[in-house]
């Protein structure tokens, strides 16, 4: 999941509107949302700034922000009518992230582990790297009710820049050959108490816990390690650009991670949120990850990896075309694109559509809950049966909503 | 709670009222065919026509009768009121609603006009005489014979002792029931176990704490019949006591100083409740003023002033109502309100009843009878009672002043001063006036600076009074018919609650819930206490005594506990100073042999009963994440042992920033757990991975989970670093001798010396670490082995 935190602008990225431009400086023709934050703040109709083309076989649109992505569009499938149920961050992201905007539930990741299971013992089977602690935080990734096993293992937050990010109390603070006999006479004495006090899984599973931690601290930083990373790899995602170099650490770790086994990685771009600047803001922003997220697909493509990872990209909500104080756009929930790529999903294939003003969804609607239907779909899971019994109820990740989209499906 | 005769009635009104307006005129029904006909048969009718059986939803949008009874979500139109129809939300795609149709929205022009036709009364041909009194009622709901005897709404009753063979073994009455389980199965009791075993298990019960090396060493040798006993009487008599048994009740109050949710606002004041309920449990204030403090301690205070410790008990103790996450940045304000009194419904449901009330927020409850009309019944209560200013973006929270009413005309003047800056500097328009948004910006820090300045505190006070419509499908834009303020019918009991226009109610709700007669609240927190003492409780589910909760284990076990709690039973001396004591409790059941059993394996037991439900043995339970933390501060000589105060400062109305989620002070302070700051959405690391509870629930059972991020901790945290260091020291300042040190370490961490095996082995391992790891001090060798120690499933199980 490449995670864009803040609501990346839909009509000025992937979502081109001619009609907009064409009416920039109109009011808007219809009404807006019933309930709005600060409707004194909203402006009349603003056309996008940024130039729009087809690009690839398929001719999907990108505007000259992504031209990177635009290079691998064929490998995208592009949701144009995605929306969901609140208009705030902290509402948008819980829901992106949990299904739910009003209670605490657990995260897609800690779902899709309690589905999928783990394929590296050595490793966490759910990690996210830097993800911002504002707006939910840690409920983004948590497992709620789910066993703490299926937590989300944060590397980092967005206040730690990519290669200072870390796994927590993963650092030794001992010389290795120490903690090499240290752990071992721990677990000779456990062993023993054991034989006085056993049989005993969980004093058993104690023990065993502490070889695990070792390994994955011995692996964890490894994985990290991009240093073994060919420089042709390393320039692919952007390393070596002071811009690109953060997300694109990010996403060459995702890569290592998920090839290590590691069910579910979050890279997160956090600064989406472009009330004002617009232009320049979210110039600024889409320069940051374009190459990377290109070079991630083109990578995982070219090591054959890409049928069998799925890669999501967005944010929790798309942009108003209507301006919002002079220069920026408002939250707006009711429209705005998302894309998948890999893993199953119809290649170069582009869903549903907005208004002609990029406003509202009005065909093919996909709430998240679809989305996250479809997801579960494309992992092998049928969203209406991962179900977990907490406080005397079944709950789902799609609680009793979604629709898987078929028409996504290769 | 409406009859079916009451709901017919309104049924009734409602039919009488549609009769009045049936004028359609000639104008109108043309509209209707030319317009809105072929309109509903393009868009609607493949689900919702004549070929789709019931329709979609059981709605059928192809008769007038279809629309006005509407659906499994309620009626599609209000004749005269197209804004109020939910079939207008549903096709304008109103985000709170199933937009329809779903594939694609109607043009502009079909939702003007049928909006216009819905506003002008829907007329439709030939329908109005057509309309039936047999139309569709909502599913009724009824409470059956089955639920009326399910076991937790029963009447508490003192059950008779069991016979039991073995009279040798029981110290207790409470023994009793335990043995004759365990003799009907052929099984015995594991036996007692010793006295340092037994005083490290009561320590770390009432304390969450280790016993000092004075402490056991007099337990070890005091063999007086009494010695437990007295040894109870000092743990219970002292400050450790109730931070320890506070802690459990903040997990069941979902008690956090941050609101987490979308904006993580700090609850600068909430550490008074919590340093209330601390106190609380060292008062032993009965637990039937407790309940009633928490729901309505304002309403209480005139009456009970004089006989509080704190004078401002009262209202600190309705924190509890106020302390849930709150999404604070919700545009929709109804959405908000309600939504902060679903946490309140939820809350006190699972903590006080053991109910999971919240469920039938949106329909009846799917398993308890628990009705649709039941939650609203209760939401009225609390719609009454006021937590926020406003509902509007980021308002808030009501509080209290410690002092008099002209302190609290003052703090009210400041909240609107700030208020007032606040808004104006989030929605003025400051382009090119840097010298007014300045000006509105000192004004703000110079309002919130003065209200900061005056100590105050979390609590609700009654608002203006008023019952509540039932929201269908737990929608606020679609309304059914008000009922009055109650408490669930199930649970009314014989002298129900009485409600008026005077207040909120929540006297009367405290009142009901506190009454000897209840069937829930003793059973519930007796269960609690036992569980806390035995790892799981007699009913395993605590927070849920519903039909998809747990059985209890021992029910007669219960209702002698929960007699024995509220004593509410003729037959006990009516000493109406010890009823509701906790203290009591734990005395009654740490002096049973149940509880004095090992926690010794048996082959013959495990096979016929594995999970220990029976009571075979004591259930071996690890430490949870606080007394982790506190041991190990403990047997570093670390702890600051300062009570209460606030969790952190000068963050009144302030947002967490990661940054500040992540500041290491806090963690690295030396103070009990209980009186770190609790943030939701940043539970410090150090908690999380030994199963901190996620502070925006209630949560009367932690989870124990076993992982590698625990392993970690103990291995590379900061937190193990500091305390094995500065125990190492402690132990090489005990003694020069080797094995002296090493048996000292051993004791102060596992209560226990090891055995001479062990001990050689270790004594071998130090010396290796001196000749292999170089370079080592001395006191850094011994501070591995304190790390051991202090890995050890000797030290992290409590037996």
């Amino acid at each position: 999941m490449l995670f864009m935190f803040g609501g990346p602008s839909h009509i000025d990225t992937f979502d081109p509107k001619p009609i907009l431009n064409r009416h920039h400086g109109r009011p808007l023709p219809f009404n807006g949302p019933r309930v709005l934050s600060f409707p004194e703040r909203h402006g009349d109709l603003v056309g996008s700034p940024f130039r729009f083309q087809q690009h690839g076989e398929c001719g999907a649109w990108a505007s000259e922000l992504f031209p990177h992505v635009s290079h691998v569009i064929d490998e995208l499938c592009i949701l144009k009518s995605m929306h969901c149920s609140n208009s705030r961050h902290g509402g948008a992201v819980l829901e992106w992230h949990t299904g739910s905007d009003t209670f605490v539930r657990p995260s897609m990741g800690s779902w899709l582990t309690y589905g999928l299971g783990s394929e590296n013992d050595n490793l966490p089977g759910y990690i996210t790297i830097c993800q911002a602690l504002s707006q939910g935080g840690a409920n983004n990734y948590s497992s709620a009710f789910l066993p703490a096993t299926y937590q989300g293992t944060p590397i980092g937050n967005d206040n730690i820049a990519a290669k200072d990010a870390t796994i927590p109390f993963v650092g030794r603070k001992t010389q290795l050959a120490q903690q090499r006999l240290e752990l071992d006479m721990l677990a000779k004495l456990d062993r023993k108490s054991l034989l006085t006090r056993g049989p005993d899984s969980e004093l058993a599973a104690r023990i065993a816990s502490f070889e695990l931690a070792f390994r994955m601290q011995t692996e964890t930083p490894q994985v990290q390690d991009l240093g073994g990373e060919t420089m042709a790899t390393q320039r692919l995602y952007g390393l070596d650009e002071n811009v690109t170099e953060d997300f694109g650490r990010q996403c060459l770790m995702a890569r290592r991670f998920s090839e290590r086994g590691v069910r579910f990685v979050q890279c997160n771009s956090n600064g989406w949120d472009h009330h004002d600047d617009l232009e320049i803001n979210l110039t600024k922003m889409c320069r940051s990850v374009d190459q990377p997220i290109a070079g991630l697909i083109t990578d995982l493509k070219q090591r054959g990896l890409l049928e069998e990872t799925l890669v999501i990209w967005g944010g929790e909500f798309g942009r108003t075309p209507v301006a919002e104080n002079a220069d920026g756009r408002d939250h707006n929930p009711h429209g705005f694109t998302m894309w998948m790529a890999g893993g199953g999903v119809k290649p170069g294939f582009t869903y549903g559509a907005t208004d002609d003003y990029g406003y509202y969804a009005v065909e093919n609607k996909v709430h998240f809950h679809d989305l996250h239907a479809t997801i579960l779909h494309l992992l092998g899971m049928e969203h209406t049966k991962l179900t977990y019994r907490y406080a005397g109820r079944d709950f789902r990740l799609t609680d009793v909503a979604g629709n898987v989209i078929h028409d996504l499906l290769a | 709670m409406p009859t079916a005769t009451s709901r017919f009635a309104a049924f009734l009104l409602a039919f009488i009222a549609l009769k009045t307006e049936t004028a359609c005129s000639e104008d109108s029904l043309d509209f209707f065919e030319g317009q809105i006909r072929p309109l509903l048969a393009q868009h609607c009718y493949e689900c919702h026509g004549p070929d789709s059986g019931e329709g979609e939803g059981d709605l059928r949008l192809d008769s007038l009768q279809g629309m006005l009874t509407g659906g499994r979500s309620g009626p599609a139109i209000v004749r005269g009121n197209a804004e109020s129809s939910l079939l207008m939300l549903v096709l304008r795609h109103d985000p709170a609603v199933t937009a329809m149709p779903p594939q694609a929205k109607l043009r502009p022009q079909e939702l003007k006009d049928l909006s216009s036709w819905i506003q002008a009364g829907a007329a439709w041909p030939q329908q109005d005489a057509a309309l039936r009194s047999t139309q569709k009622l909502s599913d009724k709901f009824e409470i059956s014979e089955e639920d009326r005897l399910f076991w937790a709404f029963q009447p508490v009753q003192r059950p008779d002792l069991p016979n039991v063979r073995d009279l040798a073994w029981i110290r207790s009455p409470l023994d009793h029931f335990v043995l004759t389980k365990l003799e009907t199965q052929g099984l015995r009791p594991a036996p007692a176990t010793d006295h340092t075993t037994l005083l490290r298990r009561a320590t770390i019960d009432l304390h969450g704490l280790l016993p000092s090396p004075a402490e056991a060493g007099e337990a070890a040798q005091d063999e007086s019949p009494d010695a437990f006993e007295r040894q109870l009487d000092r743990l219970l008599a002292s400050p450790r006591y109730g931070e320890r048994w506070g802690r459990h009740w903040l997990d069941v109050a979902r008690y956090a100083d941050s609101n987490g949710m979308d904006d993580n606002m700090a609850y600068a004041d909430a550490w008074r409740y919590r340093d209330y309920v601390i106190a609380a449990f060292n008062e032993d204030k009965p637990y039937a003023a407790f309940v009633r403090e928490q729901i309505a301690g304002d309403l209480l205070e005139t009456e009970h002033q004089t006989s509080w410790h704190n004078q401002h008990d009262g209202k600190v103790a309705t924190g509890f109502l106020m302390l849930g996450p709150k999404m604070l940045a919700e545009d929709d304000p109804v959405k908000q309100q309600m939504d902060i009194i679903d946490d309140q419904i939820d809350t006190v449901g699972r903590s006080f009843l053991g109910l999971s009330l919240g469920c039938a927020r949106c329909h009846d409850h799917k398993f308890d009878p628990i009705s649709i009309d039941d939650y609203y019944a209760l939401a009225g209560i609390f719609k009454s009672t006021r937590i926020m200013l406003s509902y509007r973006v980021d308002s808030k929270w009501n509080s209290r002043v410690l002092g008099n009413f002209d302190d609290e005309r003052h703090l009210e003047e400041l909240e609107k001063q700030f208020d007032h800056w606040d808004r104006r500097l989030i929605l003025g328009d400051f382009v090119g006036k840097e010298k007014e948004k300045q000006h509105v910006s000192e004004q703000r820090s110079a309002a919130l600076a003065a209200y900061a300045a005056i100590p105050k505190l979390m609590a609700v006070e009654d608002d203006e009074i008023t019952d509540l419509e039932i929201f269908l499908r737990g929608n606020h834009l679609t309304r059914g018919q008000r009922v009055g303020r109650n408490v669930p019918q199930i649970i009314r009991g014989t002298s129900p609650p009485q409600f008026s226009q005077e207040n909120s109610g929540r006297l009367a709700m405290a009142d009901w819930l506190t009454s000897p007669e209840h069937p829930l609240t003793a059973r519930v927190m007796a269960n609690r206490i036992w569980h806390h003492h035995f790892g799981n409780g007699i009913v395993r589910t605590v927070d849920n005594f519903g039909r998809l909760g747990d059985r209890p284990d021992h029910p007669a076990l219960l209702d002698w506990l929960a007699v024995t709690f509220s004593l509410n039973d003729p037959t006990f001396p009516p000493d109406s100073a010890m009823a509701w004591s906790v203290k009591r409790m734990h005395r009654k059941i740490m002096n049973s042999a149940t509880y004095r059993m090992g926690s010794h394996f048996q082959a013959d037991a495990f096979s016929i009963d594995p999970e220990n439900r029976l009571l075979w043995r004591h259930t071996r339970r690890r430490m949870e994440a606080e007394v982790i933390r506190d041991s190990l501060l403990q047997v570093g000589e670390l702890l600051d042992t300062s009570i209460g105060g606030p969790a952190f400062e000068d963050m009144v109305f302030a947002i967490f920033s990661s940054a500040k989620l992540k500041d290491e002070r806090w963690i690295n302070s030396l103070r009990r757990s209980v009186y770190l700051p609790v943030l939701r959405s940043g539970v410090f690391d150090e908690f999380q991975v030994f199963d901190f509870p996620d502070p925006a629930v209630v949560n009367g059972r932690r989870a124990t989970t076993t992982i590698a991020s625990q392993a970690l901790l103990m291995m590379n945290s900061e937190l193990m670093e500091r305390t094995s260091h500065s125990m190492a020291a402690r132990i090489m300042n005990f003694s020069s001798l080797d094995h002296e040190r090493l048996d000292f370490a051993a004791r102060i961490t596992s209560g226990r010396s090891l055995d001479s095996q062990t001990q050689q082995e270790f004594l071998d391992y130090h010396r290796r670490l001196l000749g292999e790891v170089t370079p080592i001090s001395e006191a850094a060798a011994w501070q591995s082995i304190c790390r051991i120690l202090l890995s050890s499933n000797n030290f992290i199980y409590v037996e």
